[in-house]
């Protein structure tokens, strides 16, 4: 029993110390996330500073348009009979930064292969967990195998240019084309949060369970007999843990929350 | 369009060449003699002609100032209202800089001064006109009248059409330093005073002009009653003679 | 002289409105109380001189200067789009005015003006179909100033010479137009090659026209139009690095009026990167200035826009001639752009960077 409560209590301590760690990095990436988004916004004004705000706004978007990135969901994990929608991710983030860092080597080497008017092609699918489905409502549209195809295809009839850059004009200011630069960032930023965020709610869920155990050894170890009768109450020296465990709750809640209002800033129009 | 002028020019410089040319070839080339004509005209009609032009310049030239000023002080306080009803509140004043109206009417009244200036010169010529014989018409007095007059006139008249020209551009500067600041009016003002005295000097000379010919008169007319040994006199115009020695050694 | 002691006549009643507007421009003390701001959005009561606190939101400091209450019917929040909008119309209304009043040739002066933003309607219609937008969102997006009758015309071409032929060729822009007919499919690229081209003949035109007028017409207007030409060159230089406009092409957009013509055009054809640039411009001394690389605190933009706004005001110290009307609406313009750099700069709380606006008087 000892034993047991002793590989527990080191669990715990474990998982605490990680869930610190993944909090923090989860904050750093969201104040450059923050930074990069009005970076981005304060280029896009500059930029109306010079082309004229009439010339930068929503009625100059391509209807022709479609989407640039992919996001994939793939559930990986052992825990599939939960009912949210969050697998577990550890094996997945392997994989998913596998992958990931895979079509991002194929990203950036497509982006500093070709220049702007060559991407025509230049579509990217990253594999990524999906949000929850009561926030997120990002487009996916399947392009990245079909990618070549479709240009041998529209090469016959027109080619389109998917650079969003060249819809405001081919001479664009360099305040605009950094703008393209800092948003581009912040989408694959997003992704990369939006992981941590559903990491750091699987270790919670993890930590409420390694919690209960411990409890549940307690009150098996303190009296045998009332056990059947009631469950044994929080011992004090849960209390630490327990305040931890409800602030980083409280935390990661309003991180999720916080994720999607940054996703509809203002719009350009 | 523009070719209008040159056109103009070389049909009228053709047409000259053409007369002058018959003249001179048909042998007739003494029918062009400036001098006669200066001598046959009559000196009534150089009189007259002198005092249209005095009058007739002036009044252009305060015509030409007037509208210039008027376009600026009446228009723009016009204006100025029209800008107010483009806007949609009307709580702001109506006009955006009504103190010029009243300032800039000084610049309105210096182009009444030049005006001025023509009819009294005018009337003053007028003076000089007098009903005179036929045969007597053409006495160096009368000639002299004549031209002095012609020529005074057109002084004045001149004179007074330049400095019209010139109060109206810079009254037209007076009223816009004034929509803008003030203190300027005043100073631009003086300038405007420079220009007017130009009309001024125009009313001198042209005074000048009459009075020296009534000098003259007084003792051209006296000079055929002047005992030929009084030779204090002025010489007899119609038969001056320049003094020749014969002797060629 | 002559020009001076007749312009009155025809001119003296629009010159007064022109003046009395520019008398309305937005001074410094009026910008400095606009960067006090906190808010863009603001109480939806009318101002009464003196009764609020002048220095709580932009909307409000705007109703206390000629600009009056244009922005109280709209809904709060305020975008900067809609303030931009609402400016652009007032503008719009007072030149309209101006071009009413007017008789020849100053009424074909302020026509000259308009072509250029007719030539911007034109291009953005032109790239409205070709990204398979709706023609009536477009028509309503099209500058004001630039509207002419076969406008909703532009919308069924797919070719340059079909768009000559069946629309441009009544419009006034139809001289532009000779060095871009083809037979090309018009996409991105060869959009852009069509503004620029149509861009540079037009500034051509102009200033063949302001030279003929002569007198302080040209001087102004010669000294304000090649510096726009100069400018563009530079624009358009540095713009195009890491395009695929190609440099023939490029040296085809150079306009031939400024004082880069035709040896500064023809080093610039070449330049690759922004020192070649630099060189080719360092004949110049006024445009040296263009290149100092001070980070963070103005971008070459910012110095081009600075150097017309001087130039602008060049126009006002001389009377009888018609640069003040261009002057007017570009220093209007400028205007404008600074009260929207500012509602920006407030709405994404970066203050830091506000008083990068160019204080006009």
């Amino acid at each position: 029993m000892n034993d047991q409560l002793k590989t527990v209590c080191e669990k715990l301590d474990q998982l605490t110390v990680e869930y610190i760690q993944e909090a923090d990095a989860v904050s750093k990436l969201k104040e450059t996330l923050g930074k990069e988004i009005a970076k981005g916004f304060f280029d896009l004004g500059q930029a109306k500073y010079s082309m004229g705000t009439s010339k930068l706004s929503r009625y100059s978007y391509d209807e022709r348009m479609k989407s640039l990135y992919k996001i994939q969901v793939s559930e990986q994990g052992d825990n599939d009979n939960e009912v949210f929608s969050i697998s577990n991710v550890e094996f997945k983030e392997e994989n998913d930064t596998e992958e990931s860092s895979q079509a991002k080597d194929e990203m950036t080497e497509k982006l500093s292969n070709m220049s702007l008017r060559q991407r025509k092609a230049a579509h990217d699918t990253l594999d990524k967990d999906q949000l929850e489905t009561k926030d997120e409502k990002e487009s996916t549209e399947e392009t990245k195998p079909k990618s070549n195809l479709k240009t041998k295809k529209t090469k016959e009839v027109r080619k389109i240019d998917r650079n969003p850059l060249h819809w405001f004009g081919i001479l664009v200011p360099s305040s605009l084309r950094t703008t393209q630069q800092h948003f581009k960032t912040v989408v694959t930023q997003i992704v990369e949060e939006a992981n941590l965020v559903n990491r750091l709610s699987v270790l919670e869920k993890r930590f409420e369970e390694l919690q209960k155990e411990k409890e549940r050894i307690l009150c098996e170890m303190s009296d045998p007999a009332e056990q059947l009768s009631q469950p044994c109450p929080a011992i004090e020296k849960d209390v630490e843990s327990n305040s931890y465990e409800s602030e980083h709750e409280n935390d990661s809640e309003d991180e999720m929350d916080q994720v999607v209002p940054e996703l509809h800033a203002p719009d350009t129009a | 369009m523009g070719y209008y002028y040159a056109y103009l020019a070389g049909i009228s410089a053709s047409v000259l060449t053409a007369v002058g040319l018959y003249l001179l070839l048909t042998g007739s080339g003494e029918a062009f003699n400036v001098g006669l004509l200066l001598q046959t005209v009559s000196p009534y009609s150089w009189a007259l002609v002198g005092i249209a032009l005095c009058i007739g310049l002036s009044v252009t030239g305060a015509a030409w100032r007037d509208q210039e000023a008027t376009q600026l002080v009446t228009f723009r306080g016009l204006a100025c209202m029209e800008l107010r009803s483009l806007h949609v509140d009307t709580n702001q004043p109506a006009v955006k800089t009504p103190r010029i109206q009243s300032r800039n009417l000084i610049s309105i009244i210096f182009c009444e001064v030049v005006a001025i200036y023509g009819v009294i010169m005018a009337i003053v010529y007028s003076a000089k006109l007098n009903d005179v014989a036929p045969d007597m018409l053409y006495s160096a007095s009368n000639m002299f009248t004549g031209h002095a007059l012609f020529w005074g006139g057109l002084t004045v008249g001149l004179c007074n059409l330049f400095c019209g020209v010139c109060v109206g551009i810079t009254g037209s500067s007076a009223a816009l330093a004034d929509a803008q600041d003030s203190q300027l009016f005043v100073k631009v003002l003086v300038v405007e005073i420079f220009g007017s005295v130009l009309g001024l000097f125009g009313l001198i000379v042209g005074l000048l002009a009459v009075s020296l010919d009534s000098i003259l008169r007084v003792y051209v007319v006296c000079n055929p009653l002047a005992d030929k040994k009084n030779s204090l006199s002025f010489p007899d115009w119609q038969s001056t003679r320049l003094p020749m020695k014969t002797s060629l050694y | 002289m002559a020009s001076a002691a007749v312009w009155n006549a025809d001119n003296g009643f629009v010159d007064g409105i022109l003046r009395g507007y520019k008398s309305g421009i937005l001074n410094s003390s009026h910008y400095l109380n606009l960067t006090q701001c906190e808010t863009v959005e603001g109480m939806k009561y009318i101002s009464s001189a003196g009764g609020a606190d002048l220095n709580e939101n932009v909307r409000l400091q705007l109703s206390a200067t000629d600009y009056g209450n244009f922005l109280q019917n709209e809904p709060s929040p305020i975008s900067t789009s809609t303030i931009s909008e609402k400016l652009t119309q007032r503008l719009v209304a007072e030149f309209d005015f101006l071009r009413t009043q007017a008789v020849q040739p100053l009424a074909k002066f302020l026509d000259y003006i308009t072509y250029s933003y007719m030539i911007d309607n034109v291009v953005l219609l032109i790239t409205g179909t070709l990204h398979e937008r709706d023609t009536h969102e477009l028509l309503d997006r099209c500058h004001p100033l630039g509207v002419f009758d076969t406008m909703p015309a532009l919308c069924v071409a797919t070719t340059v010479s079909e768009l000559y032929n069946t629309v441009l060729i009544e419009t006034p822009l139809a001289p532009y137009f000779a060095n871009c007919l083809s037979a090309q499919d018009l996409d991105e690229l060869n959009i852009e090659i069509i503004r620029n081209t149509l861009y540079k003949a037009y500034l051509e035109d102009f200033y063949d026209f302001c030279q003929k007028i002569g007198g302080p017409t040209a001087e102004i207007m010669g000294d304000i139009l090649q510096f726009e030409a100069d400018r563009r060159t530079i624009n358009i230089t540095i713009n195009s690095f890491g395009t695929e406009l190609p440099k023939e092409d490029r040296k085809k957009l150079y306009p031939n009026i400024g004082r880069l013509f035709p040896e500064g055009n023809a080093a610039l054809a070449t330049a690759d990167d922004i020192d070649q640039v630099k060189s080719a411009c360092e004949v110049f001394s006024e445009y040296l200035i263009f290149f100092d690389q001070a980070v963070g605190e103005s971008t070459m933009e910012d110095k081009f826009f600075a150097h017309e706004v001087f130039l602008n005001r060049l126009a006002w110290q001389q009377q009888f001639h018609f640069g003040t009307f261009y002057a007017y609406v570009k220093l209007k313009e400028q205007e404008i752009r600074n009260i929207v750099w500012i509602s920006e700069c407030i709405s994404q709380n970066q203050k830091d960077r506000i008083s990068s606006y160019i204080s006009i008087f």
